[in-house]
């Protein structure tokens, strides 16, 4: 079985990428399977040279950061402060349902002439508030 | 005109502060910018093959870097971090590339080196996967451990050997292969 590893595996690795072998190591090199293999690819590596970045400004990296940072920041924090108004409006509507008699309600309800236009107007003018409910939270985001 | 409200306004009153502090300052980024740049953008430009899409990861790379809460204290670590915010955001490119199945090979890099046997062995490591690039590059290239390999590829350190040598055994039969035989290369004065 071939030996995935050898202890002067990094010896060569150094010496393939400077370029400054003594003598025992290069002989080891050729005779040791993983050398030769580490041996070549570190020296065909080292052939392919990449220029150092033109057109990057760090400062103006720096900066962007900043800006990235600060609306990561304020979008978290407006997600919460947003939710809380979802939960104040939703506790105030239900405080005031409370305080509703709804058995006068009712009672006024049944007795009212076009009952069904008006319960088609509740429901159409509820509708129309939870959906401009949802669209104002959507925008809040 | 931006538009008014309530939330807005009290998450900017809350946050003022608390996005002016990055976990570095800017003179310390710009040490470290100085240190890393270089071998993070050959890093990138062979990995990926592509010069500009290279200097497009780096400058992500940089700013999600700064947009973390806390990095590590160790300078040594802190690279280690930055190399693989740079790794995963090249799998990313890598992953859109294929779903759109326009994959940019490192040969086709006009501003490869001029070398001959530069271009050719540009060449042929595109043939290998980008995790056996990374792999390749991390170890013979930035001369990393397999402590900091395993740390920038997200791999288990027991696994980060085993891949390495199977991903130098496959580039080595792909330079044999091609004619790029080790008196070939390694003996070239650099």
């Amino acid at each position: 079985m071939t030996p995935i590893i050898c202890p002067r595996e990094r010896d060569v690795r150094d010496a393939a990428a400077s370029g400054r072998w003594p003598a025992d190591l290069a002989g080891h090199a050729e005779r040791c399977d993983v050398c030769r293999d580490v041996r070549l690819v570190t020296s065909a590596l080292a052939t392919t040279s990449a220029p150092p970045p033109a057109d990057v400004e760090p400062r103006a990296l720096f900066a962007c950061a900043r800006h990235v940072r600060r609306i990561n920041v304020e979008s978290r924090i407006s997600f919460i402060v947003t939710l809380t108004q979802a939960v104040a409006l939703i506790g105030a509507a239900a405080l005031l349902m409370s305080w509703v008699s709804w058995a006068e309600v009712v009672r006024v309800w049944s007795a009212a002439p076009g009952r069904n236009a008006w319960i088609f107007f509740t429901a159409g003018a509820g509708l129309a508030g939870a959906l401009g409910l949802s669209r104002w939270l959507r925008e809040e985001q | 005109m931006p538009r008014f409200s309530p939330a807005s306004a009290l998450a900017g009153a809350f946050t003022s502060d608390a996005a002016r502090r990055l976990p570095l300052t800017e003179s310390e980024f710009l040490a470290m910018y100085a240190r890393t740049a270089g071998p993070l953008a050959g890093y990138l430009r062979r990995l990926t093959g592509d010069g500009a899409l290279a200097e497009d990861l780096l400058q992500d790379a940089y700013i999600r870097f700064l947009s973390v809460g806390r990095l590590p204290d160790a300078d040594e670590h802190r690279k280690n971090y930055l190399f693989r915010i740079a790794t995963n955001l090249a799998r990313d490119h890598f992953r859109s590339a294929r779903r759109r199945e326009s994959i940019a090979a490192p040969a086709a890099d006009p501003a490869a080196p001029a070398q001959a046997d530069g271009r050719d062995v540009w060449r042929q490591l595109a043939r290998l996967t980008p995790r056996d690039r990374e792999l390749l590059l991390l170890a013979y290239v930035e001369g990393l451990t397999h402590q900091e390999i395993a740390e920038v590829t997200g791999l288990m350190r027991a696994s980060v050997r085993p891949l390495l040598f199977r991903a130098r055994q496959r580039f080595a039969r792909v330079l044999r292969h091609a004619g790029l035989a080790p008196d070939a290369i390694a003996s070239r004065p650099r």
